[in-house]
């Protein structure tokens, strides 16, 4: 480490698992979260002499996420989601979690992979990588109060999802 | 001062710690007075400590000696893409989608050479037609129309008159 900057063989070795865990609850699946990671480090290899020390993770998060948007984008696997006004409506893609993991609850991980990317990914920001709304909006490139709906909407699907006959509250 | 409206994202922030002081008071105020709110309350929360229990997930084995053993270079880009595209092929049938792309794509190439062969042996053959001096081509109607004169009708019978038509032995 030079000037509180890491290298990227010790961001790999330090905070590997945190940037698999969160590729894989991106992703869904184990071979997708190892070419993003892989990818990622390769930014993240680019990137280093750029990099302020702070919130190290924060910063790989924002990386692995941005990786994985591109090249969601990219191979454009599902058509774009336009977001809808009532949650309740969004009819969830097929699970991606072909290898849905081990590491359960696997229904949790499937509920997760089912979201649509407008929700998963602000979700799996939050609640998987510990990013503020903030740090969210900035990685997104969308308001807070974007953020702040989406995220909620995302668990709002989850719980619908996991305990359908619960039944939500209509706001 | 009207009564704070509570929605479930206001109370998502509430849990995240993402409300400024005189929201979360405001938000905590109006929680008191509603046992129905504070029951999607502890929905919320407990969905989101469902998903922050999740544990964390370990790389397969042997996946952080490679990457560490194969520092990343921008070659990696494009090795990682066709490993993709190779995993893929082995592991999962085309879909539709695929497909036709491919098959788009294929027509595309077949026409794109088809068009190039077309346009080669256009040059070659606009190269091997000698040039005329003249754009203007102009056939020789007065001799035609003589020449037709003298081999047509000349008198009023339609048909004696005819001028003689050579018949073909052919068949005899």
């Amino acid at each position: 480490m030079v000037d509180g900057i890491p290298t990227w063989e010790e961001v790999a070795r330090e905070h590997g698992q945190f940037l698999y865990t969160v590729a894989f609850r991106l992703t869904g699946n184990r071979d997708d979260a190892q070419d993003l990671v892989q990818e990622a480090l390769l930014k993240v290899r680019r990137g280093l002499e750029r990099y302020q020390p702070g919130s190290l993770e924060g910063w790989l998060a924002r990386i692995v996420t941005n990786v994985f948007l591109d090249d969601m984008r990219r191979r454009k696997r599902r058509p774009s989601s336009a977001l809808p006004e009532n949650p309740d409506l969004v009819l969830p893609a097929s699970p991606a979690a072909d290898e849905a993991s081990r590491e359960l609850p696997a229904d949790l991980q499937a509920a997760l992979s089912s979201l649509p990317e407008d929700f998963r990914v602000p979700v799996v920001l939050c609640d998987v990588a510990d990013q503020s709304y903030e740090q969210i909006a900035a990685a997104l490139d969308v308001p807070v109060g974007t953020v702040r709906s989406r995220i909620h909407r995302g668990r709002r699907l989850l719980r619908g999802t996991l305990a359908p006959e619960g039944g939500g509250r209509d706001e | 001062m009207s009564e704070l409206e509570l929605s479930e994202d206001l109370l998502s922030a509430l849990v995240d710690g993402e409300l400024d002081d005189a929201a979360r008071v405001a938000v905590e105020s109006r929680l008191a007075s509603s046992e129905e709110w504070q029951a999607v309350l502890a929905e919320v929360a407990e969905t989101r400590a469902a998903i922050r229990g999740l544990a964390p997930v370990e790389a397969p084995a042997g996946f952080w000696e490679r990457v560490l053993a194969e520092a990343p270079s921008d070659d990696a880009v494009v090795d990682l893409a066709v490993r993709r595209r190779e995993r893929r092929r082995s592991d999962v049938r085309p879909s539709p989608r695929t497909v036709r792309v491919r098959d788009a794509s294929r027509t595309r190439r077949v026409a794109m050479l088809a068009g190039v062969a077309a346009a080669a042996a256009f040059v070659v053959g606009v190269a091997a037609v000698p040039s005329t001096p003249n754009d203007r081509v102009q056939p020789p109607v007065a001799a035609f129309s003589d020449a037709h004169s003298t081999r047509s009708s000349v008198g009023d019978d339609a048909i004696s008159t005819l001028a003689p038509v050579a018949v073909s032995s052919f068949g005899r």
